[in-house]
């Protein structure tokens, strides 16, 4: 698969903070976006609207989280919306943490509104789905020196809520869940995107 | 030298969100830092990125960037809406040991941290610094993040301000692992969050 794409992607229509952003520096050699510079995933195109990380993966978790609106393959600039709380649907993997083997720990067997959502490069996202850029873990599968970028939080599409919004009445919320417990799934949720890359309690050693 | 002024110190025309604070509480508490001391004096037409609150509630402090400033009244205008982009005075500092600076930032790339520096090195080098990349200053203690390194509206290569460029233009310090003012644009930011170099 690729990136998130189609009508879908927006749901919210504000805040927005439109930034330029260069995919890479002129040496090709350090990427300002993460994990679309990676070569395990999709390459960014137009019409795409992944949620990535800002900046040098060295400065990570302080990485400023936002949304591709836009991206132009002749100057290699994505214009990124890094507003804060706006809404977006995205591919989100159900992984939860890792253990120190570099194995899968951990799933969210049931998806919350409000469920913290991290920029994730770990390779069972990928593994999973080439288009797939977060997960609910505050680490990757590289535990011991790369903590995630936070990217914000689950939040309910615009068809989601219970007797309300897009679509008429609901007689339930409705959250995508996963099928099964402790297996590792893509799910596309709608994530209400922040920038607050601080680190949590139960990581601060 | 004194804090940065004249007439490119803006980078984007939004987002603004402008909060009028008093320089110091009546017990003379300073509520915004660093100003003062080893540090330039705030002037009319300055435009530095400084911390509000006082230094106690260290890094929890809101930061943003001086718009005006009524030397009646000691009240400054700030512009402390995220992701507004200024140009401003940066010292290339990463790191100190014992006091002194011991780590410096001898590539800078966009969307690097910077952090609001109160620490002798910085005022030294020029008293109208006030952001080092730096995480904790001199004594140690955390230093409040102000924003990420950013591309000015010049600095983009084939795209922005100025007509297409060979290449992105951040500025980068003359030598390694030496003390230096940078001015850099800077994306503001409001998140005090814990750095993973803190404990």
């Amino acid at each position: 698969m690729t990136f998130i794409s189609g009508p879908g992607w927006q749901q919210s229509s504000e805040p927005y903070v439109g930034r330029k952003v260069h995919l890479e520096n002129d040496a090709g050699d350090t990427y300002y976006l993460w994990p679309v510079a990676d070569t395990n995933w999709d390459s960014l195109n137009d019409g795409e609207h992944p949620v990535l990380a800002v900046g040098r993966k060295a400065n990570r978790p302080a990485n400023i989280t936002g949304v591709v609106v836009t991206y132009d393959s002749a100057t290699d600039i994505a214009t990124l919306n890094v507003a804060d709380k706006a809404i977006v649907r995205a591919y989100v993997a159900n992984i939860a943490s890792y253990d120190f083997w570099w194995g899968i720990g951990s799933w969210q067997n049931t998806i919350y509104p409000g469920d913290p959502v991290y920029v994730d490069d770990s390779t069972f996202v990928y593994g999973l789905d080439n288009g797939c850029t977060l997960s609910f873990s505050e680490q990757s599968n590289d535990k011991l020196s790369s903590l995630n970028p936070l990217a914000g939080y689950v939040w309910w599409c615009q068809d989601e809520f219970d007797d309300s919004g897009i679509g008429g009445s609901h007689s339930a919320q409705d959250i995508n869940q996963p099928a099964e417990t402790n297996t590792t799934e893509m799910m596309t949720l709608c994530v209400q995107l922040v920038n607050d890359h601080g680190r949590g309690v139960s990581i601060i050693t | 030298m004194t804090f940065y002024s004249g007439s490119t110190w803006q980078q984007s025309s939004e987002p603004v969100i402008t909060r009028k604070v008093h320089m110091e509480d009546d017990d003379e508490t300073a509520l915004v830092w660093p100003e003062g001391g080893t540090f330039d004096t705030l002037g009319a037409g300055e435009h530095p990125v400084l911390a509000i609150g006082r230094s106690d509630n260290r890094p929890m402090n809101i930061t943003g960037t001086v718009i005006s400033y009524d030397s009646a009244t000691d009240i400054a205008t700030f512009n402390i809406a995220d992701k507004h982009i200024v140009r401003a005075y940066v010292a290339n500092i990463n790191a100190y040991t014992q006091g002194a600076a011991s780590g410096w930032q001898n590539t800078i790339y966009p969307g690097d941290p910077v952090y609001i520096d109160d620490s002798d090195d910085l005022s030294t080098l020029n008293t109208g610094c006030t952001l080092s990349f730096a995480p904790r200053n001199e004594d140690p203690l955390n230093n409040p993040l102000a924003g990420y390194v950013h591309w000015c509206q010049d600095e983009y290569d084939d795209q922005g301000v100025g007509g297409p460029n060979t290449s992105q233009g951040i500025n980068q310090p003359a030598a390694t692992d030496t003390s230096e003012m940078l001015t850099l644009c800077v994306m503001i930011v409001n998140d005090h969050g814990w750095n993973e170099n803190w404990t």
